[in-house]
């Protein structure tokens, strides 16, 4: 996973300015964290490592010692010793050759078997003053690193029982005795290095856990670290909420989900909008009541809210197949902006790790939709903005102008009694006067809290047809009530700049507007009998269309253009509205 | 002789309508760039008859209007503007105005209503007592 996310924030670097190292860089980096415990293990195993092969070194040391004093005293090679050598020289070669690792039963029943066999080459060979007595320092080098304090213990004075009672059997008398305390002080402190060693090796083992645990930690931060820059820089850089969404709508692909809901918050109708319902039927709005109680929940809080078993917690998401759930506000700017519900169809589908990256996605996803909502009222606020300015310069400019003209104009006419022409001409102006003047009110007139939709659209009609001559049938529902008025200002503009292009473009004669309102949906149509164009080949905005589904976007409404050469021209936007 | 004050903030325009109405022998005694030297200048100069613009720097004509029937009631406005929807006319019948022109309407007529105005007449344009009238019939 870490690879893929690390990959796609490296594409996404293609196009925007990333602030963190670049990938090859990161991966160094994680390389370095990851060798980090491994290095300093490796030494501390080459420190056990050495210490075994020091204790082989012992052993074949004092095997050839004893051996090449048992040589030398050719007198003493009787039947016994050299038994006792190819006792110890066969121990030598095997401990050599299998060296003891195991610190289970078969580890301890070989390391018993190999301290009888020395203890009867010792016994055989001269008891403590054997040539041999030297050789159960490798034994308890060993097992002093296998088993401790407590294994030495138990070694040594099995090997030194068996050897006194060896000697006391064969009777050697006090010399024989005076070896015994040297050769348990020198195999005592050779199975404390051994001690020594396993208690180095077991710290260094629970080092390496804990360092092993920590670059796991390590990395699994950075895993979520680099998936949240990945989608940081995905879904921060559009302003549009359809390319958040759909980004939004990739991002949660990784969380194999049976249904995913998303809703952002809509100011127009106060309650909430359906953006996004995958493998779920809900309805495309709905107020904070009508909500699942566990998104509810997810809204009074920061934290995702997770329930691995819906029935036992009884509560519900979205879907009613759903069994377990995740869900988490959307939040920018310390407002609520959306809900994302991720739902599954059987039970404790989450991960802790989705858990941790579905968290870090909701504050990116709430920053974008926020975002992008803002630039939608700007964009809507700049429009009217500019839609005022436009109307003011033509007032105070072009129309106070040409009225100033016209004056002139019949002043100076009648001042030389009168001349058709100039009659004429200054009537024209005075024309283009009352054009200005119907623009202005066209550029200036919006629903507001007195005039609604309706009342406006009564009104325009009536002048619209007094001014083009061209006939309006306006049908205004008996059930049409009052809209918000954000969605009352586009659905007006809608039908004035439809108007419009009937007017300049369609050469109907007559023109119907109908407004309507039913099953919780209000629509505004604009038909006329003109000649109609073709759709597909209108260019690019030669008719506002995409002025006009811009107006119906910002409204969440479905916007549609039907016509054809010769038959007319359907404009159609449809909005739902709270019920 | 009907004693006439003038308000509209474009310069070019009143002079125009000065002229025409000094044309026609109506005494021009002031012109005002804005709605609160209006209401100033119609305290000093008591006139007949006040032509105003709507739309105007520092105080609106709506607003001048308001203020001026307030403080002067047998004060006599007429409205001249570019604005000829129905609920700016019906404020302006509402707050006092005798009279109420668009400035696409013919210099005889303005000179016209002036006259009719000063000796006591209220006047509305054709087409704005259609449209009011189209918009206070109630529906059948």
């Amino acid at each position: 996973m870490t690879q893929k996310f690390l990959a796609q924030a490296g594409n996404c670097a293609d196009r925007t300015i990333v602030t963190s190292p670049p990938v090859a860089d990161r991966e160094l980096i994680d390389r370095r964290v990851t060798n980090a415990p491994a290095r300093r293990f490796r030494r501390e195993r080459r420190f056990s490592d050495r210490m075994r092969t020091l204790g082989a070194l012992l052993r074949w040391s004092t095997t050839l010692f004893g051996l090449g004093l048992l040589l030398i005293r050719k007198e003493s090679l009787t039947t016994p010793a050299i038994i006792a050598i190819a006792i110890a020289t066969g121990v030598a070669v095997w401990r050599t050759v299998r060296p003891e690792t195991d610190h289970g039963a078969a580890g301890i029943a070989r390391t018993g078997a190999e301290a009888t066999l020395l203890a009867i080459a010792i016994v055989s060979t001269g008891g403590w003053e054997s040539p041999l007595s030297f050789l159960p320092m490798a034994t308890l080098l060993c097992v002093g690193m296998l088993w401790g304090w407590h294994g030495t213990a138990i070694t040594l004075a099995c090997i030194t029982g068996a050897i006194g009672l060896g000697a006391w059997v064969f009777d050697d008398g006090w010399d024989s005795w005076r070896w015994l305390g040297q050769t348990i002080i020198l195999m005592g402190i050779f199975g404390g290095c051994g001690t020594y060693v396993r208690r180095v090796e077991l710290d260094n083992a629970a080092r390496f856990r804990r360092s092993r645990d920590d670059q796991l930690r390590l990395a699994a931060a950075n895993d979520l670290l680099a998936t949240l820059h990945g989608v940081a820089t995905t879904l921060s850089a559009p302003l549009d909420l359809v390319e958040v969404l759909t980004a939004a709508r990739e991002r949660c692909a990784q969380f194999r989900a049976d249904h995913l809901t998303l809703l952002i918050i809509d100011d127009t109708a106060n309650g909430w909008r359906t953006e996004i319902a995958d493998g779920v039927r809900i309805h495309a709005t709905h107020t904070t009541a009508e909500l699942p109680p566990m998104v509810a929940a997810a809204l009074q809080t920061s934290d995702p809210i997770v329930e691995r078993d819906l029935a036992r917690a009884q509560t519900r998401a979205f879907s009613p197949m759903s069994r377990s759930a995740v869900a988490v506000a959307l939040r920018s700017r310390r407002t609520t902006v959306g809900v994302l519900c991720v739902e599954y169809d059987d039970l404790d589908q989450i991960s802790n790790d989705d858990v941790s990256y579905l968290g870090g996605l909701a504050t990116n996803l709430g920053l974008s939709i926020d975002n992008a909502l803002w630039f939608s009222r700007l964009r809507t606020l700049g429009a009217e903005a500019e839609r005022n300015r436009l109307a003011r310069d033509l007032h105070d400019r072009l129309a106070q102008s040409l009225a100033y003209v016209a004056i002139e104009l019949e002043r100076y006419d009648k001042a030389r009694g009168g001349s058709p022409e100039l009659a004429h001409i200054y009537g024209v102006v005075r024309e283009i006067v009352a054009e200005l003047r119907s623009t202005l009110y066209e550029l200036r007139v919006a629903p507001d809290d007195q005039r609604h939709l309706a009342d406006l659209a009564r009104e325009y009609c009536t002048r619209y047809s007094e001014r083009t001559g061209i006939t309006v049938t306006l049908r205004i529902g008996d059930s049409i009530a009052q809209l918000p008025l954000p969605v009352e200002t586009e659905l007006w503009r809608i039908l004035q700049e439809s108007l419009t292009n009937v007017e300049r473009h369609a050469r109907a004669s007559r023109a119907w507007v109908t407004l309507s309102q039913q099953d919780g949906r209000a629509s505004v149509e604009v038909r006329d009998n003109g000649c109609g164009f073709r759709p597909a080949s209108a260019g690019t905005d030669r008719y506002g269309i995409v002025g006009m589904r811009e107006r119906a976007d910002a409204i969440n409404a479905h916007f549609t253009i039907d016509s054809e050469p010769g038959a007319g021209t359907r404009v159609r936007v449809e909005v739902e509205v709270p019920a | 002789m009907t004693r006439v004050l003038l308000a509209d903030d474009h310069q070019l325009l009143r002079q125009a309508i000065r002229r025409t109405l000094e044309d026609a022998g109506i005494d021009v005694i002031g012109e005002a760039c804005d709605g609160a030297e209006a209401l100033r200048m119609v305290g000093e100069l008591k006139p007949d008859l006040t032509v105003m613009d709507v739309t105007m720097p520092n105080m609106d004509g709506l607003t001048a209007l308001a203020a001026l029937r307030d403080r002067y009631p047998d004060a006599k406005v007429m409205m001249l503007t570019m604005h000829g929807e129905p609920e700016v006319v019906s404020k302006a019948v509402e707050h006092g105005a005798v009279g109420f022109l668009t400035k696409d309407t013919e210099m005889d007529r303005l000179v016209s209503a002036v006259q009719d105005i000063a000796s006591g007449e209220v006047l509305l344009s054709r087409e704005l007592a259609e449209q009011m009238l189209a918009e206070f019939t109630p529906e059948t």
